[in-house]
């Protein structure tokens, strides 16, 4: 069943159009992430659903029922803010309970139902504190129990983890998604990181300059990014190319600066747009002369440029001339800076995409 | 929230204003352009003869004249002298700044009367000052201060350091200490440092604190009547005087006019010069209005 | 100044660096030393009035500094109209406080949060009498309410007519420092608790106004020390009987200088102190008098 959707939502800012006829249907107790850069409209598009903002064009529908000119205090969403947002001059229980206080439950009521939010985020015996004498990601669960203690039909989190470090970052998202799948709450969830909406999220909203790219699967998404921009944005390569010749579902194409043809897939493309070679990083191999490993000729010449170590791995990014430019992987650890190197690939691995 | 929700609750300060500020200001300008009907009486007009007998008339002329001098090297002095104290308070340790800022701020508690009554005994010919000066042989005889342009101007000053430093110190912080410190670590000396670097990135900022301490003292009435024994004649005591000593209403009305317009002036030239400055650091695009990294 | 550190010859890609030299060290020492001198003489220029109002109350007969003869009799001779006079001063002064405040909170939500029309022109208007000096707005209240008397309204000289001078009086330094402060609040506070179903009055009472607590304590604070210090506004709305504080210290000046003027007066320096020291002492003065 469907809890909140979307029908082309629009929002203006003077003529500068900050989203752009956005439909969106998300399914009760989903986990949809919005991700985009800044400036693409994502955090619009939220308070639009949380009602802080009214779109200029199209409506919102919450279970059913069409919200689209209501304020936020006849919505019963909960939001999480970027920044928290806590009220300073109360105490956690005291701004967990708001909420409910509004609602004009009795004391006791309120005083069980802000125990056991606090139990959900494991904050019990925190309830005296004041916002500030928490560490951040304490006052992070702070806000989340705010925002369900109301107990909301949808649960709106924009970059809510902007302000923690990277190693608190992760242990709060299996926290949020743990609470959020005890609870079954439909969320919609803002970020621009792409590793955090793979690890969180059931369906991801790629935006760009306030349009939808692609809705779609984490594991679909990173697979087979519709568009040359989403292939970056999920850490692929894209390098221009020409098409020699395509026939239905495969083809030809030159590298610039190559005089090798290589294989690839995806549907015919169009003349008169751009092309570009889309390629998974883990799907390039490297070697230093040029030859066949495992099936796969390595025939395009580069240098490396740039060589970043992860840990689990090294990230190799290989200058083929002209522009193109590959990410690689070197489990191995075989390449150096300056390296000159061959690379080539499985012709199903490399896609053809136009923006 | 809907456009019109919000003006109903600006309407009881703005009644308020409306009635108990707007109106009198519009009638007492009209009351200028009335004919003087004896004491306590006007009426006819419109004229401009009020104003063109206090115009014409070099006695009764003189208060302007006196209000713009004294406005004028009140504002300078003060500036001058509450740059170096807010620069003390900004870059000084906490407790010596907090130390420092307690003795600024709490001569600005202290009544203007207060203020101007210590300075008498101060200023007066047989005073701690004339003391001082024919001690230390500056001066052979006792110098009129009290009663003197002199001894009001040091009493205006007295009185407004406050507010001049109180509208320095954000300008002063806005140089932050790594600037200073980066000028040091290239070797530059204090001084160096000061007028190469502090004095032309808070210049600017001085110039609103020097036209409020302007328009404070054109429009002083305390300390001017205090200290000047009657002698010192600015535009607020011949407003007191012409209205409720001599019942003249036009003429009181056409110097609170000449004080109005006089003020306005110099609000005028500051919001011109906030507005010249807001311009160029457009055009230059936002870097160069930053002034801390 | 270019003569005390001139930029390092250029020399090729190895550029000498000159390090700092010796005389600069002395040179720092003797600017930093004359501006101690220069700021203590200026700190002592500030105390000075203070020191000598307190001091010359404990002269006995003449007014004279330092005292001639030490006693106490000054303080006995200060007579009952004197008190009188701060009594109205005080009650002016928090009335018209506690009444601009009430005027300026919501003018100051609406012109801050509001969506309307104008608003850049409806602040300037708000602003205004900032503008006018206090005795132009003296003489023109006063005009005023000689031209309402025969109408029945009686403001000259009564207790409301002063009042009412002083609230215009503090009017816009209590809004100054509202909007401030205001602004100065994140809107996702207010927004947050609309999310979580509360109004528009209930988040500006339990949200935005508790968030302007310290605001609202300096400017009442500003507020009461500008009503009490003004002698302007009150010197046409006050007949000389009745008058405030400050003006009948200045009436009786112009009379004569006596001790008991000065005993007066040390009694208003050591209220005001005190005043300064416990809001010094529980808000920290800097931060109630400095704008956000």
């Amino acid at each position: 069943m469907t809890d909140l959707e979307l029908r082309g939502i629009t929002h203006r800012y003077g003529t500068n159009v900050a989203v752009r006829n956005v439909d969106l249907a998300v399914r009760s107790g989903e986990f949809v992430t919005i991700l985009g850069t800044s400036g693409s409209g994502k955090t619009t598009l939220l308070r639009m659903i949380g009602g802080y903002l009214f779109p200029s064009e199209g409506r919102v529908v919450v279970g059913g029922r069409d919200v689209t000119r209501l304020p936020p205090q006849q919505r019963n969403i909960g939001t999480v803010f970027q920044n928290y947002a806590l009220f300073p001059h109360m105490s956690v229980f005291d701004n967990v309970a708001y909420g409910l206080r509004v609602r004009r439950m009795s004391r006791a009521a309120v005083r069980e139902r802000v125990g056991e939010t606090l139990a959900t985020v494991g904050l019990t015996g925190f309830e005296k504190r004041l916002p500030h004498e928490l560490s951040g990601g304490q006052q992070q669960r702070v806000a989340l129990a705010r925002a369900i203690s109301i107990q909301p039909s949808i649960l709106l989190m924009d970059e809510p983890l902007g302000a923690l470090d990277a190693r608190l970052r992760e242990s709060i998202q299996l926290e949020i998604k743990r609470v959020q799948r005890t609870l079954k709450i439909t969320t919609i969830y803002v970020t621009h990181d792409q590793n955090e909406a793979f690890a969180m999220s059931d369906r991801i909203v790629l935006m760009s300059h306030g349009d939808i790219v692609s809705v779609d699967t984490p594991e679909a998404l990173f697979m087979s990014p519709p568009t040359p921009f989403a292939a970056e944005f999920v850490g692929h390569c894209a390098v221009p190319v020409r098409v020699v010749r395509w026939n239905g579902r495969a083809g030809q194409v030159l590298v610039p600066g190559h005089e090798v043809e290589v294989t690839a897939v995806g549907p015919t493309p169009e003349a008169d747009k751009p092309c570009y070679l889309v390629i998974a990083p883990d799907k390039v191999r490297v070697t230093e002369a040029p030859g066949t490993t495992g099936g796969v000729a390595a025939q395009l010449r580069g240098r490396v440029v740039g060589r970043r170590f992860t840990g689990l791995n090294v990230v190799l990014t290989i200058d083929l001339g002209d522009g193109g430019r590959l990410t690689a992987l070197d489990p191995e650890r075989r390449f150096r800076d300056d390296d000159v190197v061959h690379v080539g690939w499985n012709g199903d691995d490399a896609k053809v995409l136009q923006p | 929230m809907n456009t019109r929700r919000w003006y109903p609750v600006l309407l009881p300060a703005a009644l308020f204003l409306i009635v108990f500020f707007v109106w009198p200001e519009v009638q007492f300008l009209r009351l200028s352009f009335e004919e003087y009907q004896g004491q306590a009486r006007s009426g006819g007009g419109p004229t401009l003869r009020n104003y063109t007998d206090v115009l014409s008339d070099p006695f009764l002329r003189k208060g302007i004249l006196t209000t713009l001098r004294l406005s004028a090297i009140v504002a300078v002095i003060t500036a001058l002298v509450s740059y170096p104290l807010a620069i003390a308070i900004v870059r000084a340790g906490p407790r010596l700044a907090r130390a420092m800022f307690v003795i600024v701020v709490s001569s600005m508690f202290m009544s203007g009367v207060v203020r101007a009554l210590g300075w008498r005994v101060l200023l007066g010919d047989s005073g701690m000052v004339n003391d001082v000066l024919l001690a230390l042989h500056v001066v052979d005889t006792p110098v009129t201060l009290y009663g003197s342009f002199t001894g009001v101007t040091i009493g205006m000053v007295h009185l407004l350091i406050p507010y001049a430093v109180l509208g320095i110190i954000p300008i002063v912080e806005s140089v932050s200490p790594q600037l200073l410190q980066a000028s040091y670590g290239m070797g530059a000396s204090r001084p160096y440092t000061f007028f190469r670097v502090t004095l032309p990135i808070t210049a600017r900022g001085l110039i609103a604190p020097l036209l409020l301490v302007f328009a404070l003292t054109a429009g002083a009435f305390t300390t001017p009547t205090l200290l000047g024994g009657g002698r010192v004649g600015v535009l607020s005591i011949y407003i007191r005087e012409q209205t409720l000593m001599l019942l003249n209403y036009p003429r009181g009305a056409v110097y609170a006019a000449i004080l109005l317009v006089l003020v306005f002036a110099v609000f005028l030239a500051g919001f011109l010069a906030s507005g010249r400055r807001a311009r160029r650091a457009k055009r230059r695009g936002p870097a160069a209005t930053e002034v801390t990294p | 100044m270019t003569t005390v550190m001139q930029a390092p010859p250029a020399t090729g890609d190895t550029a000498v660096v000159v390090p700092p030299s010796r005389s600069s060290a002395r040179l720092d020492r003797i600017w930093r030393i004359g501006f101690g001198v220069i700021v203590a003489a200026l700190l002592l220029f500030l105390l000075a009035p203070l020191v000598v109002v307190i001091l010359t109350a404990f002269n006995d007969r003449l007014v004279a500094f330092p005292p001639q003869g030490w006693s106490l009799e000054s303080f006995r001779n200060v007579p009952g109209y004197m008190f009188e006079a701060l009594w109205l001063s005080v009650r002016v002064a928090a009335l018209a406080t506690v009444i601009a405040m009430l005027l300026a909170f919501p003018a100051t939500i609406a012109l801050v949060r509001g969506e309307m029309r104008g608003k850049a022109a409806l602040l300037a208007f708000f602003q205004s009498p900032l503008q006018v000096p206090a005795i132009v707005q003296g003489l023109a209240l006063y005009q005023l309410y000689i031209a309402l008397n025969p109408w029945g309204v009686a403001l000259r000289g009564s207790f409301t007519g002063l009042l009412i001078g002083h609230v215009i009086l503090v009017f816009p330094f209590i809004l100054n420092a509202m909007l401030g402060r205001v602004a100065a609040i994140d809107t996702n506070l207010e927004l947050a608790s609309y999310g979580l179903g509360a109004g528009f009055l209930r988040t500006t009472w339990l949200v935005t106004l508790p968030l302007m607590r310290p605001a609202l304590i300096a400017a009442g604070f500003l507020a009461f020390l500008v009503s009490f210090d003004d002698t302007s506004i009150s010197l046409f709305l006050t007949q000389v009987g009745g008058a405030t504080l400050p003006l009948t210290l200045l009436y009786t000046s112009e009379q004569a200088l006596s001790p008991m003027l000065y005993a007066m007066s040390a009694i208003v320096v050591v209220f005001s102190l005190v005043l300064a020291l416990v809001v010094d002492r529980v808000f920290g003065l800097r931060t109630v008098m400095s704008r956000d």
